[in-house]
């Protein structure tokens, strides 16, 4: 399979999965199942992962800046970098890594053990019974763990900046207000967005088209998330240049 | 009874994350700090690029915040969130200034007057430091001085005209002045001698200062009109005229 079919192939799968009557009565309790999964599944390693970026970005942000520009720069810094970057960006990563890869196995073992042949029998759509959920799903639970990673990363930022720093919360909290845009804020939540899609659809579309046995299934829960991450990434950089460029 | 709990989960996180999400936003547009305030409207001209959630200041010390800013006929209608313990006197001065030289850091001040009154609404200057009005009112100006050279006169030639003309004139009040301003000065010279001569100890210093002689000419004077009335009575005594 070259790249021109494979992408040929994935963005066939995508439109299938979504572009279809959807029937929320019945599958409702499956997006509420992944949105479980996904969203509250991820909560605490997004917190860890939030909370020490932004420990992190306050510190190398000092590092590099006290003594040449006002403190409250500091402050900025963290914030539009954890608003813009860091929290949809780490969060998506993460997200990436932890249900690509398991949307993959899942939907490969079911694959492998014809499972997906069994419901094509029973006359139900696995596009619709098993693809879309877990989409929706990411759809639902991506922006939202995006807003938790924000917060957290900026509250970790702004204490730790208080405590140790000698930042005072205020002109922490001054240096973010005073250059926040809406743009910014929305800007990251707009990625968040473009990056569940991807995460849903390439770990739903690996573990369709596994062929063989369980060492193809481990390899399409690697590529779910090989391909997550590279199209998270080119999607960012295509986002900022919608967006801020 | 599992699918209502995960369902219950599931509206809970959702839930916290819009409510962040209004927390985020209400954090970062600075409108987390404007409780315990009141509004005051302030009308600009010009409003020199402030922006929503800029500080006002008082004295300044940090009493406030914008809170909005809209146009409205042809000024601009902003509304200040200000601190319940200050109040803003009807004669205050309020005006926008820029903290550093450099960006858009603008800020609101204000130097509250004299007055028992407030107003309803105040009227603010776009004071500060117009780098850019400046820059442009400097285009325009080297503009005309372009514009000069170009016309039908030459600034340059003007200017050097009026020079020589000027110092031509100079020279004849010069020389106009020189001859009276000897004899001016030798007057003053011989005023100076006449004023110490009159005052010193001198011989005409002293008849004119002295009272003695004053009193003596005086006395001098009746004893000659006695004398001379006498005279007039009887001139026999003093008057023997002989013939032969």
């Amino acid at each position: 399979m070259n790249l021109f079919s494979l992408i040929g192939d994935f963005s066939t799968f995508f439109f299938r999965s979504l572009f279809i009557p959807w029937k929320i009565r019945t599958s409702k309790g499956r997006i509420l199942e992944q949105v479980y999964s996904i969203g509250i599944g991820s909560l605490p390693i997004i917190i860890i992962i939030a909370a020490f970026t932004g420990l992190v970005s306050t510190v190398q942000a000092t590092y590099q800046m006290i003594g040449t520009v006002p403190r409250y720069i500091i402050g900025t810094t963290v914030g539009r970098m954890v608003l813009i970057e860091l929290g949809p960006i780490l969060t998506a990563l993460m997200v990436s890594g932890r249900c690509a890869s398991s949307m993959a196995a899942e939907i490969g073992t079911m694959r492998v053990t014809e499972q997906i042949d069994a419901l094509e029998i029973m006359a139900i759509d696995p596009y619709r019974f098993l693809s879309l959920p877990r989409i929706v799903g990411t759809f639902i639970s991506l922006p939202v763990l995006t807003i938790f990673a924000e917060f957290v990363a900026l509250a970790c930022g702004a204490v730790y900046a208080h405590y140790f720093l000698n930042i005072p919360f205020s002109v922490f909290s001054y240096g973010i207000i005073h250059f926040f845009s809406m743009r910014d804020f929305l800007g990251g939540l707009v990625k968040s967005l473009f990056f569940s899609i991807v995460i849903g659809a390439s770990g739903c579309y690996f573990g369709f088209i596994v062929k063989g046995g369980a060492k193809e299934v481990g390899r399409a829960a690697t590529y779910a998330v090989v391909t997550a991450s590279i199209l998270i990434l080119v999607l960012d950089f295509l986002v900022a240049v919608v967006i801020f460029g | 009874m599992v699918k209502q709990i995960k369902a219950t989960f599931v509206g809970i996180f959702i839930i916290v994350g819009i409510i962040l999400f209004v927390l985020l936003y209400t954090w970062f547009s600075g409108r987390l700090g404007l409780r315990n305030t009141y509004d005051v409207v302030v009308m600009f001209d010009d409003v020199l690029g402030l922006r929503i959630g800029d500080p006002v200041m008082v004295y300044g010390m940090e009493k406030g915040k914008v809170k909005d800013l809209k146009i409205d006929q042809n000024k601009i209608k902003s509304v200040l969130a200000i601190n319940r313990d200050i109040v803003i006197p009807g004669d205050s001065k309020i005006s926008i200034k820029s903290i550093s030289m450099l960006g858009a850091d603008r800020y609101v001040k204000i130097v509250p007057g004299s007055s028992d009154k407030t107003a309803s609404v105040y009227y603010g200057t776009g004071g500060g430091l117009d780098l850019e009005g400046f820059g442009a009112q400097l285009d325009s100006l080297m503009l005309v001085i372009k514009n000069f050279k170009l016309g039908d006169f030459d600034l340059n030639k003007i200017a050097t005209k009026l020079t020589r003309d000027m110092n031509r004139n100079l020279k004849i009040l010069t020389e106009a002045v020189q001859g009276p301003a000897e004899k001016i000065e030798h007057l003053s010279v011989r005023l100076d001698s006449l004023t110490a001569l009159l005052s010193g100890d001198g011989t005409v210093g002293k008849l004119i200062k002295s009272d003695e002689l004053y009193e003596e000419v005086r006395q001098t004077n009746q004893a000659l009109k006695s004398l001379i009335e006498d005279i007039k009575e009887n001139p026999q005594k003093y008057i023997n005229i002989k013939v032969f």
